[in-house]
């Protein structure tokens, strides 16, 4: 298994620290106590069974979800129900969902500009001199001033991944967001996030895109009944797996 | 040699899809032209037979009716009276719609509210509202002001409120004899404003400092307001000025009147026909016209030349008026145009503006006064002249119809909000745009879009059951008419203009609505 893409990168200090993060949804648990580190430019991939708490995990970094016991602790700064503290970790953390969840009333330019203008207090020409930018890098310049409406699912989200860039996150997450693209589409998508690996962004990736997590993933986690069950590196996950339910999971979609 | 030519078969008639989708729209046209004429002819006929006189005398006949509350209480014709009646019927609308509106979007954010408390009351309020007559409501609120006790000698005297079966007084600020040239000013100065906070908002874009376009603007106008309030006689040279274009206005002859009317139906019809070519023109070259197209072309010119011959027919129409004179309708309209400019010529005068009202009111734009009780007549207490009194029917009904709609608006609201997809909220605060930016720049925009065409609804809803003041004596424009019905027994054409009127208003709003609803819409594929 050629893992030379990842191999370039050099992985930094801990960048995204869980101890024992539970959380319950009424009386249903789920998470069971998911203790993990992520590395800054590493690359994580988050696989297991639908109902099995990996995007509640992902969706608790950005408190999207509020996690009720454990820690997280974002580039140094600690998950608590501090407001300021939530904001400084959401303007550093990007997110990209699977419905794309573009603002369909504002342009492609307007939705990459929006936050950087009123978060960030960019004046409006930077922000969208950098918009156009980063639609360059995602290879759709030309649509910048056509609505969501307009644009294919595939370059949907590709804008979806520019507006989230336009914030100069340090950690970009990435919620299933292949999953409601047609087959045709899910190769431009993961082609513009293989570049962001390359590029060295700090990456947690939930996905069924098995190929993707062979080729980009420095490390594999697979979640089953809210916990993290078996976790090591794509050659050791996809060959030599250790645990029955991962064996079981793996049997079922490859 | 011979050439073969192999013969097009030609459709038929009765199976070409062209020629049946063109006699179609003609034969539906006519069959509804004529139906309104058969009945029209009709109706006219049995009224002939029945003795019952149809007519508009009635509109400048002199007129008993006496109004209990509205701009004018002893009208000297129908038509003031009907005007009164009018004025009554939009104040309670209007009015209504915008606190409607208010109460209802507060009342829907409410039942979103995570606060128990806040979230069960409005609950409670919309369930209990909205599954209850509104007649029963408006009898409701008359009941419960008629309770109220009466004004007896001891409660004369100053207030700053007063509540009293005879209704509600209560301190007010009037405009008064300065009002128009001080208002003057505080346009200038919204202009002024709206102009500098536009440059703020460019400032804050381009550089990302704030702006605080909203203080600049606050800011001139109040600047504008006190300049205006002590400099407002300067502007006296304006009467002189629009009173003489009163004069020159009453001076042009009669014919020029629906002369402009058909001019502008022709060229109105004429610039839409245009616009509607151009936005069947397509960068490829012209579009292929559809037979629905053309008859819409065709149907724009037909109205345009009716428009304009009806303008000419109406306007030869002549009609006595209060005073005995015989006018034709051109020269009232001309007489119309040329009173405005003189009323408005008036406005400025300086004598005007020194001049006491009616010995009640101060000079100055706006007048602050308290409501008295006192002794009117035979010894009677009475809210005097001061102040601002809602009567009884007017608290009845008012109340009746904006608590009513309120609770309406409310669940539009709260639908509107829901129906915007939890993945925009989510998607905002992924960005790290915190709740008032992004209620402000993603919600509401959306959800907008989402409520306005039922919100029209519950406009025109509101404007139309204004008519029920009748239950409970309000003089709208119902009531009103109802009194002349019945002294005159001109039922048919009272209704007419009931109708007529009803029909504008609610057109009107269909209009601001939907003009608003296009300018709103998503772009999509």
């Amino acid at each position: 298994m050629d893992n030379g893409q990842a191999a370039t990168r050099t992985l930094g200090d801990p960048i995204v620290e869980c101890e024992g993060v539970k959380k319950w949804f009424g009386d249903f648990q789920a998470l069971k106590g998911v203790t993990a580190t992520v590395k800054e430019r590493e690359v994580v991939v988050i696989i297991g069974p639908s109902g099995s708490g990996k995007s509640t995990w992902i969706r608790c970094i950005n408190r999207l979800e509020a996690h009720q016991e454990g820690s997280i602790i974002v580039d140094g700064t600690e998950l608590t129900n501090d407001i300021k503290n939530i904001e400084k970790i959401r303007s550093e953390v990007g997110m990209v969902f699977q419905q794309f969840n573009l603002f369909p009333h504002l342009t492609v330019l307007d939705n990459i500009t929006l936050a950087p203008q009123w978060v960030r207090k960019q004046p409006k020409d930077e922000a969208e001199e950098y918009a156009m930018e980063l639609l360059e890098r995602v290879g759709i310049p030309d649509q910048a001033l056509k609505y969501p409406g307009q644009l294919s699912g595939g370059q949907q989200q590709r804008v979806a991944i520019a507006r989230s860039l336009a914030m100069k996150p340090r950690i970009m997450l990435f919620d299933e967001p292949t999953s409601a693209l047609d087959p045709e589409m899910i190769k431009e998508v993961l082609d513009v996030m293989k570049e962001l690996a390359l590029g060295g962004m700090t990456m947690m990736v939930v996905t069924h895109e098995m190929g993707f997590a062979r080729e980009v993933a420095d490390r594999v986690f697979f979640f089953d009944y809210g916990t993290i069950v078996e976790e090591g590196t794509p050659e050791h996950f996809f060959t030599n797996p250790q645990h029955d339910r991962t064996k079981l999971f793996l049997s079922q979609i490859l | 040699m011979t050439v073969q030519v192999r013969e097009q078969t030609k459709t038929p008639l009765w199976r070409n899809a062209t020629v049946l989708k063109w006699t179609a729209q003609l034969v539906v046209l006519a069959s509804v032209l004529g139906l309104f004429a058969l009945l029209a002819s009709e109706a006219l006929k049995n009224f002939e037979a029945s003795d019952i006189s149809f007519g508009w005398d009635w509109l400048s006949d002199p007129t008993g009716v006496a109004i209990r509350e509205g701009i004018d209480t002893s009208p000297d014709s129908g038509a003031r009276a009907m005007l009164v009646g009018i004025v009554n019927t939009l104040r309670v609308a209007i009015s209504g719609i915008i606190v409607a509106t208010i109460l209802g979007t507060i009342i829907g954010v409410g039942r979103l509210s995570s606060n128990w408390i806040i979230n069960k009351l409005a609950t409670i309020y919309i369930e209990t509202i909205r599954n209850i007559p509104l007649l029963v409501q408006i009898f409701f609120w008359n009941a419960l002001a008629i309770g109220l006790p009466s004004l007896t000698n001891e409660d004369l005297g100053e207030y700053w409120f007063k509540a009293s079966n005879k209704g509600f007084a209560m301190a007010w600020v009037f405009p008064d004899g300065g009002f128009w040239p001080w208002l003057t000013f505080v346009l200038v100065g919204l202009a002024v404003g709206m102009f500098v906070a536009k440059k703020r908002r460019k400032y804050q874009e381009d550089t990302g400092n704030p702006g605080h376009g909203g203080r600049y603007l606050a800011g001139i106008i109040l600047v504008f307001a006190i300049i205006g309030w002590f400099a407002a006689p300067l502007l006296s040279f304006l009467d002189p000025v629009f009173t003489g274009i009163g004069d020159l206005i009453e001076s042009i002859p009669a014919v020029v009147i629906p002369i402009i009317i058909a001019v502008v139906a022709i060229v109105s019809a004429g610039l839409w026909i245009r616009g509607f070519f151009e936005s069947r023109r397509t960068p490829a070259g012209f579009g292929k016209m559809t037979d629905d197209d053309w008859f819409r072309v065709i149907f724009a010119g037909l109205a345009g030349v009716v428009v304009a011959i009806l303008g000419f027919v109406i306007g030869g129409f002549e009609i006595e008026t209060v005073s005995g004179e015989v006018m034709s309708i051109a020269e009232l309209i001309r007489l119309g145009i040329s009173n405005f400019f003189q009323w408005l010529g008036a406005s400025f005068d300086t004598e005007g503006y020194r001049t006491v009202v009616e010995g009640v009111r101060s000079g100055g734009p706006l007048v602050f006064e308290k409501p008295v009780v006192e002794l009117v007549g035979a010894g009677i207490p009475q809210y005097g002249k001061t102040g601002m009194v809602i009567t009884i029917p007017f608290f009845a009904i008012w109340t009746g119809v904006t608590i009513y709609t309120a609770a309406f608006i409310a669940e539009i609201v709260r639908g509107g909000i829901l129906a915007v997809s939890k993945g925009q909220t989510e998607a905002a605060m992924a960005l790290g745009l915190r709740r008032s930016r992004y209620l402000r720049f993603v919600i509401l925009p959306q959800a907008f879009r989402i409520i306005l065409p039922p919100l029209g609804n519950q406009y025109l809803n509101l404007a139309k059951n204004t008519s029920l003041g009748l239950a409970v004596a309000f003089a709208d424009i119902v009531a009103v008419g109802s009194t002349i019905i019945n002294q005159t027994g001109q039922s048919f054409p009272v209704v007419l203009v009931w109708m007529a009127f009803f029909l504008t208003v609610s057109l009107t709003i269909s209009a601001i609505v939907n003009y608003y609803n296009r300018k709103m819409m998503l772009v999509e594929r």
